[in-house]
């Protein structure tokens, strides 16, 4: 579905090592640290929507102009869906992990 | 079925089994512990696959990668986790001393096995005994870190929540 023709560790992996060890987590760490927790729905999911759309954004222009990544059978709504539900969980996880009241809300 | 699908199908049904008997009150800390050990197996087996010292020509996921994906993921970061949850906190130093070099034996035997009496992994330079001695390193290296890190996140600090 996607082919990573530039990679680090090569004959190693397939995917892109650099992405999902790095940033990824990262990725995660700060939504979930400047999360805003305290304010309302409509601002939660607008934070949401600014970072999947960033990160989907910034995604395509890597997809358009390096060898970093390709898109086989992929289109770019796909990554916004799967980041989401990736962000989500982490989110809920974490909540789950700190005793943070509501793990399944927003 | 072949004794690689044998030895992976019996690690998901154990590293299930092990699960279950997690006590209720430190899930967070297995769960912390089982992570943390993932993170350091997925880029360690990655480093030795690209450096060609260790091959896994039998794997659930040939196209993406040229690890395997259970031992590394389920297995061993399961005797970790059951390490980790064991440390016998209040004995002696030889009482310690000896968990620690049982629970590394652990994992590093297992490796050694797989390596020299199935597919799922080959060594592709160096003696046997070499090889076990690197084993040795490797996953004493690993427990050494993750037990440290763990040591951090647990210890008391002021505000900080556990």
């Amino acid at each position: 579905m996607i082919d990573y023709p530039v990679r680090l560790f090569w004959k190693a992996n397939a995917t892109n090592f650099c992405f999902e060890y790095l940033v990824l987590p990262f990725m995660c760490i700060f939504f979930n640290l400047h999360y805003p927790d305290t304010k309302s729905t409509l601002r939660k999911v607008i934070y949401y929507l600014c970072i999947l759309l960033g990160f989907t954004l910034l995604e395509v222009q890597v997809e358009k102009y390096t060898e970093i990544l390709t898109y086989v059978n992929w289109y770019w709504f796909y990554t916004s869906i799967s980041m989401l539900l990736l962000l989500y969980l982490v989110r809920t996880v974490y909540k789950w992990f700190f005793h943070l009241p509501k793990p399944f809300s927003l | 079925m072949n004794i690689e699908r044998f030895i992976l199908f019996s690690g998901i049904i154990i590293f299930i089994a092990a699960f279950l008997y997690i006590p209720k009150g430190q899930l967070r800390q297995a769960l912390l512990a089982f992570v943390l050990f993932q993170a350091t197996t997925w880029f360690i087996s990655l480093v030795l696959v690209q450096m060609n010292i260790l091959q896994f020509p039998v794997r659930e996921f040939p196209k993406a990668t040229g690890s395997v994906f259970i031992p590394q993921f389920f297995i061993y970061p399961a005797f970790f986790t059951w390490f980790y949850l064991c440390l016998p906190y209040k004995s002696s130093k030889h009482y310690r001393i000896l968990h620690w070099l049982i629970s590394i034996s652990i994992p590093v035997h297992f490796a050694y096995f797989i390596a020299v009496y199935t597919d799922l992994s080959q060594f592709t330079k160096g003696s046997l005994l070499r090889n076990l001695a690197y084993l040795y390193g490797e996953f004493g290296f690993q427990y050494f870190v993750c037990f440290r890190y763990l040591k951090w996140f647990y210890s008391e600090e002021k505000g900080k929540v556990n």
